[in-house]
């Protein structure tokens, strides 16, 4: 009986844990479906965001909301520049150059990150630390539920946005046939900046929660980041929306699964191997329709 | 003057990389499967030497075969896949390994004469997150930096021309054709799949080497060092160096290896520097700094005879 209480709380934990990485995932698939290119310096992005949050939690000592804000607009803020930078300037058709400006964009970024802390990981308080909510046998975790509150209020707001307003629009667009929509008088590279802004803004706060629960926060988050949203791009279906969500939680579900199981060492390894057998049985990805664009 | 060696010896072993991701480059396929195979090569290399008692060349020819029988393995299913789900799968798998590598751990303990005490401390073989460390055949056999660059250039120079004599041959132009378009080239007798399977199998043998030679260089590898970021920044010597011909990657890796150092001033800014000349190149000349037409133009300059005709395909 014990057994199955822990298996179904691993599984809330993982549900919970999933939703910040649905967010991540929505975010990739979001620059990608209007940009068919990969932002390899989304995950750094992030981090700088983060260290923004995590200078303005602690050494400024704001409120943690404020610090929120902070992180938020900090990675918006590098978004944007990347977008300038390593895609709208760029006048090469050839997909390998964005992968590659952006990846020198993510050393950049990693360095300075590095040079700013000395490459010491920085702790991020966490308002939420050791509140537990008990649900029956189950305790859910705060920072956790805090994680889950926030994807779906995020989530909720990101389907309004795409589906509900013009710029909305312009993205389904664009993601649809960047040339057709340029022909009906589609200003691409506004919305294509306005996406890249909304996706790490939103990364930001992701970021910046999922630093708070796991408690500090390295030069290696960005990394991390970046595979994480890959993975669950292309485990959801490349450039589907709900499929990212899905793909988001059923990596969480999985993760944290395989630490309870194997250990916390082979966390990622289950992770990958999840993702290349996917991608051999289906390439679509669980939600994907098409493959053409790729 | 040990240090420049030392430098040169990396310069070298960047250049087999980069040649090792220009030959899957060139079926026009972009892997990100390099890192997982330059571990593979260094890890069964070093314990080639360190546990097997094997001499340096075999173990590292063993490393490089270990790599292909992989890249044969993995290349299979793969290669079905097409564009970005491809990269992605060698990313998986790429970063699937590190994991494992970074958690294994076998080998034996080292007990050096009258120091048993050291014993726990000290393991040869891969000890998980700690890393293979003690690979030392190098200093062992007395090799000084300096002859051992001069070995790591040998590869080097062989590699040269075998992608010399590749260029010219079936294999090459096949390769080159299925990069261009994958239906012509098959409608051309062309076996899409076998020229693929090919190129990835030879592209994981060279890394495989390469990794051999970086592990002994070294003398401490660590499965972390074996990730995406190795992958991406190898592929980034070629498409920096240029794509178009096998001299794009070697002068993007010798010239990326070896700027940094030049530069003192920046030394301690070496990898903003690095990350900011990818950026501007990409913005400046998304091409490749040695494109076709530049090596055709300086073989004209040369020799002002037929050459040109031979080598360059202007853009």
């Amino acid at each position: 009986m014990s057994g199955f209480v822990d298996l179904v709380q691993t599984l809330l934990d993982g549900l919970m844990y999933g939703a910040s990485y649905a967010l991540i995932g929505l975010g990739f698939t979001l620059m990608f479906g209007v940009m068919r290119r990969l932002n390899l310096a989304y995950g750094p992005t992030i981090l700088v965001g983060v260290y923004c949050g995590t200078l303005a939690a602690t050494v400024w000592r704001l409120p943690f909301l404020v610090a929120t804000s902070v992180a938020v607009l900090a990675a918006a803020l590098v978004g944007r520049l990347v977008e300038l930078l390593c895609f709208r300037a760029l006048r090469s058709p050839d997909p390998l150059t964005p992968l590659v400006s952006t990846f020198g964009f993510w050393m950049l970024l990693e360095e300075l990150v590095i040079r700013a802390t000395g490459a010491q990981p920085q702790r991020v308080p966490n308002p939420l630390a050791g509140a537990a909510f008990e649900l029956g046998p189950f305790s859910l975790r705060g920072d956790y539920l805090g994680l889950l509150v926030l994807a779906g209020a995020l989530t909720g707001l990101l389907y309004l946005f795409v589906y509900r307003t013009e710029l909305g629009f312009g993205i389904r667009a664009i993601a649809e046939d960047a040339r057709a929509a340029r022909v009906i008088g589609l200003d691409v590279d506004r919305v294509s900046g306005a996406v890249f802004a909304l996706a790490s803004a939103v990364g930001g706060a992701t970021g910046f929660a999922l630093a708070t629960s796991v408690g500090y926060v390295s030069a290696e988050f960005g990394l991390s980041i970046t595979l994480k949203g890959l993975v669950v791009m292309v485990v959801g279906g490349l450039g589907s929306i709900p499929g990212a969500i899905v793909g988001g939680l059923l990596l969480g579900i999985v993760e944290l699964q395989a630490v309870a199981l194997l250990g916390a060492s082979y966390r990622d390894l289950v992770a990958y191997i999840l993702l290349f057998v996917l991608l051999l049985i289906r390439p679509t990805g669980l939600l994907g329709e098409h493959l053409g664009h790729a | 003057m040990a240090y420049w060696y030392t430098v040169l010896s990396l310069a070298g072993i960047n250049c087999i990389f980069a040649l090792s991701a220009y030959v899957i480059f060139m079926t026009g396929q972009v892997s990100l499967a390099q890192a997982a195979f330059i571990a593979i090569g260094a890890f069964v290399s070093a314990s080639g030497t360190v546990l097997w008692g094997l001499h340096l060349a075999p173990a590292i020819l063993l490393g490089g075969l270990a790599a292909s029988v992989m890249g044969l393995a993995v290349g299979f299913p793969v290669l079905r896949l097409k564009g970005l789900h491809l990269t992605i799968a060698t990313v998986a798998f790429t970063e699937g390994l590190r994991v494992v590598f970074h958690n294994m751990k076998y080998g034996r303990p080292l007990v050096l004469p009258g120091q048993e005490a050291v014993q726990k401390t000290a393991w040869l073989g891969p000890d998980g997150p700690l890393g293979f460390r003690y690979i030392s055949w190098v200093t062992d056999h007395h090799l000084t930096t300096g002859e051992y660059a001069i070995w790591i250039w040998l590869v080097v120079i062989a590699l040269l021309g075998f992608f010399a004599f590749l260029e010219r041959a079936r294999l090459g132009y096949a390769m080159r054709s299925v990069a261009q378009d994958q239906a012509v080239a098959q409608t051309l007798g062309m076996n899409r799949t076998y020229v693929n399977v090919a190129a990835f199998v030879v592209g994981a043998f060279i890394a495989g080497v390469g990794g051999g030679l970086y592990a002994h260089l070294l003398t401490f590898i660590s499965g972390n060092d074996f990730g995406i970021p190795l992958s991406v920044i190898v592929l980034a010597y070629v498409v920096i160096g240029g794509s178009g011909t096998y001299w794009g990657p070697l002068v993007g890796a010798f010239v990326f290896t070896l700027l940094p150092e030049l530069l003192r001033p920046v030394k301690d800014y070496r990898l903003e520097v690095f990350g900011l000349l990818m950026m501007l190149t990409m913005l400046f000349r998304p091409q490749g700094v040695i494109t076709p037409a530049v090596v055709a133009w300086l073989g004209r300059a040369r020799r002002p005879a037929a050459l040109g005709r031979e080598l360059g395909e202007t853009p």
